[in-house]
This record gives structure tokens, C-alpha cells and sequence, in this order.
């Protein structure tokens, strides 16, 4: 790899997101004609431009909100299960797990929403438990891959010098398993994004709700407000949760991957 | 550094009636006693290990040697309760290992394995510390007894304590992998193959230095390898090992090299039985030549006077630390008394006091000086070997005619043997593996 | 209220409708079908090209990863403001997400090509076209494989949001149970919608295992 410099690598992502926040707000700001206005105030049912501002950072924030509650609960659940899952050596349980990973990744998330939607009715709760179900595969993958990939000459060797089970874990196992855990918490942290967008069929809100408006309505300001947004939030997230990845690695690991 | 002859005698350290309880609290060698010790794997025709019967004394080391997949690493495993043994008991200081909790047993067994097996996302001294934290010692002790282990193992605590295993080379991981098996000072310790993976000049160092840890420790070491030569020089007693890790023959090295039992052993032992037996001899068995030797404050007038009464051609400069730098021809002393160190020939090599005859021979004949200079721990000038010295301890091996017969060419030979085995290893592989997965490992 | 799905009436249920199922069904094979082989072109291509220069490929890989942060609505939504309703703005969006697992394993696969097995096809005298295709390719075609079949998997789900923008597919069916909610079909519609792209996916997954033991040279599957 040639060495681009670390500074740049580092901030080169938000600068870009802050260059892109300015220019999408500048380019929705001089939709001044009465039409356009009219139309993004219709669509929205309020009665000015500032209406519509204040709109789109209540769906972004719930947005966030969305996401936030659903990736504590996906590493609540998805990080414990995937230990649970190496502990056993049973044929059966690696075989139905297997199974649940591909039929998992198979199945469309809107589907997966809607279903809850015909089982539950539009409860509150219903989104974060469909964000929750769909993102908490790649950790537990992760988790359970991490963990089966530590050498096991590293955890014989740590056993002879008198590592119980769970010191094996704690101390060994986990710890070299992290940079593959934190890979799979970034891979949910984009795909919570993504599919909180579709929150919006379920009655969940956020950014997604904007976007439809604007499909619905055929406008294609908010549509594009909405989607650039929700995309620029993507973005921004996967850097964040890019650094995370890299300085939350043990440092002796570090190094060994790109 | 104490001087190796300051250690204390292990008669005085050590004792068969001491349990590994109390050991476990002074860190003395206890004796470990198998017997009928026999591992079946569920699914394998044949046990792994079958009714290995053996006393390992206290305070030596043991070397299981045979060819891979023969059952040795199981034997040994079977120590510290990685493997469970299916049959037989194994007393540790007259206890049986089996009524201690297998946790607490490894703490009080130092173990190590090849390629070092540190934990990579811990520092080197982090590593180090690693049982005595497991053992809840205080912070004080912890740091006091890293300092005296880096020193042992001979490595910088300044430099190296803060490094990541993945900074060090291989040689000086297995520096850190001892070191961290002695941490808690263990009665105990088990080697697998540590110096299997490292290249030949590095491994010569690791294991002389490991026979000077040994004079200093003293602990029970089974030591476990395939490689003849290692065994011979490591072992005070060499145990050559067949398939089902079943004894072909038992005994000092010398014994094995000069009566091997049986075909087996003599084809494993391969040819060279003599000069492998020079692996036995060590250069401070010898009377070391008093070479003229001055350091550069002394007077010309002094070396010349010495050199002549020695009617020797060549003396050794040294260097303020007594270290050997140059050999100086007597003409090149008269003509130029100006400045010693750019004069005569630069020291090539040289051997310590506890070098084999073998290794001393070597490093004679690829230095092409036919002598070298032995040196202490320090590395200071003790005196000459010349390879006449050893071509006479050659002869005097020689000289046993049972040693002969370790040279005839064997009957089978070593490929026939282990090509035999090695079909055996990939069943016992596959029973291991398939144990593994029962969850075989207490 | 949720209305248990009975056995029988949801197997009615696609008994009645087999025509507009199957002709959904086909219609997202169809779509699916044609964004992957459009995106196979492109990202093994982008793959060979740029597999040899660490800047090329590095800006290559970034540029897809970016294209698969966008939330799939999101994209799906900018492509129609651009494009308009219809297949076009649904394939452009599938080729995007399939981009990056393909060039991802392509330079992953071509570049782990062991250099003393290059060395040794430069020493039989191939020139660098025919190394390609008779020594790297070959090799690296399980990674590249295994690529195809996670953006297929990818993709499949994908096509069912596609939909909503008047693409073609079984995401017809969940649309149209989410706005009938309550009804009488509604949960049959869904499930029929949500099942079957499981079964396409694993369809697309068994075909690519298959070709994968047809096409990879024996010597090296695992």
C-alpha cells in the first residue's frame, strides 16, 4: 500500500461529509420559487421552508435514535450468543447455526419488517426489534468467527500455564477475537442505517420518512434531502466506527492486517 | 549473575519424599512417578500411549525423544492433565496428579511449547507475569521476579519488557516463553519441542543456555523432541521412545549411544554414534591450554617475556573486560609496538565452558583455526581448546568397542521405521482430534 | 389484529395466485440475473485491471465500499429523482452493491496467486495475457466465487425494496400486504413475498455452489 499521509486518511471522510452537508443545504435552499416552496411545504403539510428544516432534523435525530437503541441491543445480545455458540462443540448446534446465517442473510429485511408489522400490529417497539434481529447476525458471526479463528496453540498454551475456561476466554480468546468483532459491529452499524430508512414503512420514522414523502409526493428535493442525508449519515457512521476499529484493536495485533 | 559453581547443589535443593505442595512454595524439583500410564482415544484401534511405566528424578532433565506422532507430546501432556490419562496413575512428589484441581496443577508446572505460543496482544513483560497474576501475587513480588527472570533468560528488561511478542524474532520469543514458564517458580517444567522451530545456531544457543539455566534452577524438566542430537546433549537421561510411546530403551545418553538396545534405537540414533557422543564431553571437562594473553594496558616487554617462556607463537589481546579480540603473532608484537588492536587477526569465534566438544569442534573447523578460545558467562578469556584436545577425546570414545556397533549400519533404517509410524500419526491425529471435539481436555 | 395464517389457506392462497407468484418470481430471478451478470463484467474487469497497482485498486475498493454504505432505499430514491420509475434506476442500483464483494475477492484471489507458481508459468515462456487467463484466473477463481455468491445474496434482498419503485419482483407482494394490513390476504401476501425470495437466494447460492464444483480445478478445492 502506498503511504497516504495519516491526517489525511483520518479527516478526508468528514471533510468530504461537511463539503456535501453545505452544498445540499445551499442547493435546497435556493429552490425559492413559489412552486417549489409550495410543493415542499405541501408535502410536508407545514407552511414554510423553515418548517421543512426543522422536520428534517426531527427525522434525522430519530433517525439516530433509531439506530442507537437497536446497535446497543444487537451488541447486548449478539456478542453473548456468539460466545455461547463457541462453547459448544456440538454438530447439531454449528449446523442449525449455519443454517439461521444463510436463510438470515437470504431473507429481505423489508419482508422481515412488514412480517412483524402482520404479527405485532404498529407497536412502538416493533422497529427496534426488526433493526435488532436483522443487524445482530454479523456480530454474532463475527463474534463466533473471531473466537474459532484465535490459533489454537495460543489457547493450548494458555491452558498449560493454568488458564481456567473462562480466564481462557476472557483473557485470551476475546481479547484476539476483537478486531473481528469490531469489523462485524461496523458492518452493523451501515446496514443499521440502511435499513432504518425502511423504518419509515412500519410507522418507525426517521430519515426514510422524508424519502418517501418525496417519492409519494414526486418531489424531488425532499426525495433528494432525505436520501443524501441518509446517505451522508452512512458515511459518516462507517468512519466513526472505522477509528473505533482501529484504535480499540490490542495494540500487539495491531499492524498484522491492513 | 551468580556464577554457575555458587548454585546451590541440588542434593541440598531437592528430595523424592517432597510433595509438590510444598514444593509448589520453594520452587524445589519434586520427582515425577508414571505408572502403567495408558491414553486411549474413543474411535482408535490403538492407544496412543500404552502402559508407559517411568520415574522421572527429581531435579533432572528427561528427554522423550522418538519420531513424530510416536506419543511422546501425549506422554508428556498427560503431566499437566491436557490430556487425561485413560489408565494408570501419575504421582507429582508422591501426590497423584489426578486428585489436584487441573488448573492449580498448571499453575505449578511450567510449560513450554513451540514457537513460544505468547499471547500476542500482550507485552512481553505482560506475558512473563502472567501465572504469577493468575497466582494473586503482590505487585512488589511480581516486579522483582521479572527483573530476576529477564536477567536469567538474558534478555534487556529496559528493552524488551514493553515489546510485543510479533517485535521479537524467534529466538527471543522462546527466551520469553522459558521465562514465562519459570514465573511462579515452578518444581516442574515441561518443554514441547521449544527449539524445534528455530534455525541451527540459534537453537545451539537457546539449548547451552537452557543447561545453564538448569545449573542455577534446578528443576525436573521433561523435555520433549525427535531430534537425537538435542536429546543427547540436553538429557541427563534420554528416553528413546516407539509407537504407543511405548520404551525402546531408557538411560544416560552415553549408555544409549554406546549400547543401543536394539535395532530401533540404532537406527535411530543414525550414524556417527562416536562423534555424536563428543555431544557429552564439554570444554571445561578439558584442561585448557594457558595461551599467553594480555589486555592492551599491560607492557609489551611482559607479553614478549611470557610468550617466550610459553615458546608459543601467538598470544591474545583482551580487551578491558577480559574479553578475547585478536590473535598476535610474535612478530608482529616485536616489529610494531604501536597499536595492538589494528595488528594480528581478529578472534573469530568462541566457546563457553559449558559448549559440548562437539559444538567446540565445530566451531574450530568453520573458523579453520583449529583452535578457539573458551570463555566464562561473561565472556572472559579462561584459557585455549585445540582441536587435538578433541580429536583424543574422540579416541578414547573410540577406543569402547560397544560404540562400534552403534556405527554398523543398521538393518532397518530410520525412514523405514518412521514411514511406519507416520501412518500411525495420522490415526492418532485423527483420534485426537475427534477427542478434542468430545471435549476430551478436562 | 394479527390473523394466524392457517395452513391450508396460505397454501390456497399461492394455489390461487400461482400465475402472478410465478410470474413475480421470474421477474425478480430476472432482474437479479441481469444486475449480476452486468456487475460479474464489470467487477472482474475492474478487478484485472487494477489488481497490480496498490493506488488503483485501494481508490477502486473505496469507491464501492462507498457505494455499499448507501442505505438501499436511500440510493434506490436519488436513482429515481435522476432516472425515473422503472427497471433502469432498479438494475443501476443492484450493480452497485454487487460491485464491491466482486472486486474485493477478484484482486484478493489474483493477488494471493503464490509468485513461484508465476514465476515458474513466466519460466515456461507465457506472456502476461495468457498468464492471466491460464494461471491466475484459474487460481483465484474460488475467492472470486465466493464473492459472487455474497453480492447474489446481497442483491436478491436488495430486489425486494425495488419494488416500491415499481421494479420487478416479490417485494410486490410485501408492498402490497403492507397496505392492505388487516386484511384478509394480507399475511399471506407477505409471507409469499418474504419466502420466496429466501428460496431464490438459496436457489442462486446452490447454482453457484454447483458451478463452483464444475468450474474449480480439482487440485485446489479445499
Amino acid at each position: 500500500m502506498t503511504r497516504v499521509p495519516t491526517a489525511v486518511r483520518l479527516f478526508a471522510t468528514p471533510v468530504v461529509v461537511a463539503i456535501a452537508l453545505v452544498v445540499l443545504y445551499v442547493a435546497i435552499g435556493k429552490q425559492t420559487d413559489p412552486l417549489s416552496v409550495t410543493a415542499l411545504t405541501d408535502a410536508e403539510g407545514a407552511t414554510s421552508a423553515h418548517a421543512f428544516d426543522s422536520k428534517v432534523i426531527d427525522a434525522l435525530l430519530r433517525h439516530l435514535r433509531l439506530v442507537g437503541i437497536s446497535a446497543v441491543l444487537v451488541l447486548l445480545i449478539g456478542i453473548p450468543l456468539g460466545i455461547v455458540l463457541t462453547r459448544t462443540r456440538s454438530k447439531i448446534v454449528s449446523l442449525l447455526l449455519n443454517g439461521i446465517f444463510s436463510a438470515g442473510q437470504a431473507a429481505p429485511v423489508i419482508g422481515v419488517f412488514v412480517l412483524l408489522v402482520a404479527i405485532f400490529d404498529l407497536k412502538g417497539w416493533v422497529p427496534y426489534a426488526g433493526l435488532t434481529l436483522y443487524a445482530v447476525l454479523p456480530v454474532m458471526r463475527n463474534t463466533v468467527e473471531g473466537i474459532r479463528n484465535v490459533d489454537p496453540g495460543l489457547v493450548d498454551a494458555a491452558r498449560g500455564q493454568g488458564f481456567s475456561r473462562a480466564q481462557v476466554l476472557t483473557r485470551v480468546e476475546l481479547p484476539l477475537a476483537v478486531p473481528i468483532i469490531l469489523s462485524g459491529v461496523r458492518t452493523a452499524l451501515v446496514l443499521l442505517v440502511g435499513t432504518a430508512t425502511l423504518a419509515t414503512f412500519i410507522n418507525g420514522g426517521g430519515l426514510g420518512n422524508i424519502i418517501n414523502d418525496g417519492i409519494k409526493n414526486q418531489r424531488d428535493a425532499v426525495l433528494l434531502t432525505g436520501a443524501v442525508t441518509a446517505a451522508l449519515l452512512a458515511v459518516l457512521i462507517d468512519w466513526i466506527a472505522g477509528l473505533a476499529e482501529r484504535y480499540m484493536s490490542p495494540k500487539g495485533l495491531r499492524g498484522e492486517s491492513a | 549473575m551468580p556464577d554457575t559453581s555458587t548454585a546451590v547443589p541440588s542434593s541440598d535443593r531437592s528430595g523424592a519424599t517432597q510433595t509438590l505442595r510444598e514444593a509448589m512454595s520453594t520452587g524445589n524439583a519434586v520427582e515425577i512417578d508414571l505408572q502403567s500410564v495408558t491414553k486411549r482415544y474413543p474411535g482408535s484401534p490403538n492407544p496412543a500411549v500404552e502402559d508407559f511405566s517411568l520415574t522421572i528424578p527429581a531435579g533432572q532433565i528427561v528427554v522423550f525423544v522418538g519420531p513424530s506422532g510416536c506419543g511422546k507430546t501425549t506422554t508428556m501432556r498427560m503431566i499437566n492433565r491436557l490430556v487425561r490419562p485413560t489408565g494408570g496413575r501419575i504421582l507429582i512428589g508422591g501426590e497423584d496428579a489426578a486428585e489436584m484441581k487441573p488448573d492449580d496443577l498448571r499453575r505449578h508446572i511450567g510449560y513450554v511449547v513451540q514457537q513460544a505460543g505468547l499471547l500476542p496482544h500482550l507485552t512481553v513483560r505482560q506475558n512473563i507475569e502472567t501465572v504469577p497474576r493468575l497466582l494473586g501475587w503482590k505487585r512488589d513480588r511480581i516486579a522483582e521476579r521479572s527483573t530476576e527472570l529477564f536477567e536469567l533468560v538474558g534478555l534487556d528488561e529496559g528493552e524488551f519488557a514493553g515489546r510485543f511478542p510479533r517485535e521479537l524474532s524467534g529466538g527471543q520469543q522462546q527466551r520469553v516463553g522459558v521465562a514465562r514458564a519459570l514465573a511462579a517458580d515452578p518444581p516442574i517444567l515441561l518443554m514441547d519441542e521449544p527449539f524445534g522451530a528455530l534455525d541451527p545456531i540459534t537453537r545451539d544457543r537457546l539449548q547451552s543456555e537452557l543447561l545453564k539455566i538448569q545449573r542455577r534452577v534446578r528443576k525436573t524438566i521433561v523435555f520433549v523432541t525427535h531430534d537425537i542430537d538435542e536429546a543427547i546433549k540436553l538429557g541427563d537421561r534420554v528416553v528413546v521412545l516407539k509407537e504407543r510411546s511405548r520404551i525402546a530403551q531408557a538411560g544416560p545418553p552415553d549408555e544409549i549411544l554406546a549400547e543401543p538396545a536394539d535395532r530401533y534405537v540404532r537406527a535411530f540414533i543414525g550414524g556417527g554414534a562416536a562423534v555424536k557422543r563428543l555431544h557429552l564431553v564439554r570444554v571445561e571437562d578439558l584442561e585448557l591450554e594457558p595461551y599467553p594473553a594480555f589486555t592492551q594496558g599491560e607492557g609489551y616487554d611482559t607479553i614478549i617475556r611470557q610468550l617466550q617462556a610459553s615458546q608459543r607463537d601467538y598470544a591474545l589481546l583482551l580487551d578491558d573486560q577480559r574479553r578475547p579480540q585478536r590473535w598476535l603473532h610474535t612478530d608482529e608484537l616485536g616489529d610494531r609496538p604501536g597499536q595492538p588492536q589494528h595488528v594480528g587477526q581478529a578472534v573469530s569465534g568462541v566457546v563457553m565452558a559449558t559448549t559440548t566438544l562437539h559444538d567446540a569442534m565445530d566451531e574450530m573447523l568453520s573458523s579453520g583455526t583449529g583452535v578457539v578460545p573458551a570463555v566464562d558467562d561473561r565472556g572472559a578469556y579462561l584459557g585455549v581448546v585445540r582441536l587435538d584436545q578433541v580429536t583424543a577425546a574422540l579416541e578414547a570414545i573410540h577406543t569402547k568397542p560397544v560404540a562400534e556397533q552403534a556405527d554398523a549400519t543398521p538393518v532397518q533404517t530410520l525412514a523405514e521405521i518412521t514411514g511406519e509410524i507416520d501412518r500411525r500419526e495420522i490415526e492418532a491425529e485423527q483420534a485426537r482430534q475427534a477427542a478434542a471435539m468430545s471435549g476430551d481436555d478436562a | 389484529m394479527f390473523v394466524p395464517p392457517v395452513a391450508s389457506s396460505f397454501f390456497e392462497y399461492v394455489g390461487d395466485n400461482s400465475d402472478s407468484v410465478l410470474q413475480l418470481a421470474w421477474g425478480h430471478v430476472w432482474v437479479v440475473a441481469l444486475s449480476m451478470a452486468i456487475a460479474t463484467v464489470l467487477g472482474i474487469g475492474l478487478g484485472v485491471i487494477t489488481y497490480r497497482s496498490p493506488v488503483a485498486s485501494s481508490v477502486t475498493l473505496t469507491v464501492a465500499g462507498l457505494f455499499l454504505t448507501f442505505p438501499s432505499f436511500a440510493l434506490l430514491g436519488v436513482l429515481l429523482a435522476v432516472l425515473g420509475l422503472g427497471v433502469t434506476p432498479v438494475v443501476i442500483a443492484l450493480v452497485m452493491y454487487a460491485l464491491l464483494p466482486i472486486v474485493r475477492n477478484t484482486i484478493t484471489g489474483l493477488r494471493e496467486v503464490d509468485a513461484m507458481v508465476l514465476d515458474s508459468a513466466r519460466g515456461l515462456g507465457m506472456s502476461t495475457t495468457r498468464r492471466l487467463v491460464r494461471v491466475e484466473l484459474p487460481i483465484a477463481w474460488p475467492v472470486i466465487l465466493a464473492g459472487l455468491r455474497t453480492a447474489t445474496q446481497l442483491v436478491v434482498g436488495i430486489a425486494a425494496i425495488a419494488a416500491y419503485v415499481n421494479g420487478p419482483g416479490l417485494g410486490t407482494f410485501i408492498f402490497s400486504g403492507l397496505s392492505q394490513l388487516g386484511g384478509a390476504n394480507a399475511t399471506n401476501q407477505i409471507v409469499v413475498g418474504t419466502l420466496g425470495v429466501i428460496i431464490i437466494a438459496l436457489i442462486f447460492d446452490a447454482l453457484l455452489a454447483l458451478l463452483g464444483r464444475a468450474t474449480i480445478s480439482k487440485g485446489i478445492r479445499a
